[in-house]
Parts: C-alpha cells; sequence; structure tokens
C-alpha cells in the first residue's frame, strides 16, 4: 500500500521510491514538520495519535479524488504518529506526474484535504501545560461529506 | 441495542478507549449521540462538533448502525 500509519520516523527515500514512475517528469514533495511555537506558546514536543484503519480508508478517498482531478503518476501518503519533536516530520506526501504543474497542485490538495478528514490528533505539550488540538475545518468538512 | 464505541484523543484520555453505549433501535448515528450525551453530559456541549464513524465511513444524522457494526465517536481532527 502506498499510504501508511508509522510510529518511526518517516522515510523520505522509500516515500519518494513508492511514487517513482517511467512515465513521471516531476515529483512534488510536502513536509509536515513540529514547530516550536503555537498560539503565542512556546511548545516542547506533539504527541500524535490516529484510528488507524480509517484513517488509511481515508488517505485512499484521497489518492482517488485526487485521480480524479490530476493527471498523476503516483502518490504516497506517509503519517507519523506517537512522540516527536520539534523540527521532525509528522507527514509527508509524494505526487509523480508526467509534468510539475499537476504534481504540485495534486500536492496541495492532498495536505488541505488530509487536514480536513483524515482522522488522526495531536496534542500540544508546551510550558506549563498540554491541550488536544482540534482543527476548524476538521469537523464542518467531513460533516458534509457524510 | 448495546453498542461498543471506540473513542479517541481527548475523548479517549477522559473516558478510556472504549465505552459501551444502550442505543434505543432503530438504532442511528443520532440516537448515538444522544445516548452519549446522556450517559456523559460532560461532553453535551461538544456534540455538534464530534464525528462519529460507523465500518470506518463517517456517518451523520438519522443513518444506520447495523448490529456488530464498528464504530467510533471522535473529536474534529487535527492531522498534518
Amino acid at each position: 500500500m502506498n499510504h501508511e500509519i508509522v510510529s518511526t520516523p518517516i522515510d523520505m527515500d522509500g516515500l519518494l521510491a513508492k511514487v517513482a514512475a517511467p512515465g513521471a517528469g516531476a515529483i512534488a514533495t510536502f513536509l509536515g514538520v513540529v514547530r516550536d511555537k503555537s498560539l503565542g506558546r512556546k511548545v516542547r514536543y506533539l504527541l500524535y495519535e490516529a484510528y488507524p484503519p480509517m484513517a488509511i480508508k481515508e488517505l485512499d478517498k484521497i489518492e482517488a479524488e485526487v485521480r480524479a482531478r490530476w493527471n498523476i503518476e503516483k502518490i504516497a501518503i506517509s503519517h507519523r504518529i506517537g512522540e516527536l519533536k520539534i523540527g521532525e516530520a509528522s507527514v509527508a506526501i509524494a505526487v509523480s506526474s508526467p509534468h510539475r504543474r499537476e504534481a504540485i497542485e495534486a500536492c496541495h490538495f492532498a495536505i488541505d484535504r488530509l487536514k480536513q478528514t483524515v482522522p488522526v490528533w495531536k496534542k500540544e505539550y508546551w510550558e506549563g501545560g498540554e491541550v488536544w488540538i482540534e482543527n476548524k475545518d476538521g469537523s464542518t468538512i467531513t460533516r458534509a461529506t457524510t | 441495542m448495546r453498542v461498543d464505541v471506540q473513542l479517541f484523543a481527548s475523548l479517549r484520555e477522559k473516558l478510556g478507549d472504549a465505552i459501551a453505549l444502550d442505543v434505543p433501535e432503530p438504532a442511528t448515528v443520532g440516537g448515538l449521540l444522544r445516548r452519549f450525551g446522556e450517559q456523559y453530559p460532560q461532553f453535551r456541549s461538544a456534540l455538534p462538533h464530534l464525528n462519529v464513524a460507523v465500518n470506518l465511513e463517517y456517518r451523520a444524522g438519522d443513518q444506520p448502525i447495523p448490529p456488530g457494526a464498528e464504530v467510533a465517536i471522535f473529536p474534529p481532527v487535527s492531522g498534518g
């Protein structure tokens, strides 16, 4: 399977290998990384949790949506869960296509959609506290698609 | 109908990995959430924001919960 939820560091070389294709003239990638500030708070680390079987199903749907809109060769998405330090990658997306525009646009769409629909949650641990994050568009979009 | 429900994120942290709800028949997603709010009134104000998945698909309102279905309730997602 090209999409996965992993509890170990994201393997970018492996991800790129998954989207290699003779017809590909471009590979676009996106890497989401842990930032040291959130809402003015100094973040110590993040804890990610997922509902893995449903997350994989939603990632497969994103691939179907991408393929319906753009002429791409392959797409691979990897989301990491567990405790992540500042600077570590939480999510990686790679898209290959014959020409660059499709790969870049599809990659942009895929990360936006992932943040709306894929059942993954992050908890921020900062100096003196902790809080579960809930995306504003997470609930409205997922409800609209039911 | 007894429905076993998996929980995630803030709900899991407060109530545990899973709960059992006795949902009036015919069991629907709306009925499940109403029962959840009755059993855990501290989450009543959060009900409009909670998501329900039935057999790994987002479901809402009067959509049915078949016997033996895999059911989950969770807060808005925040991956990425």
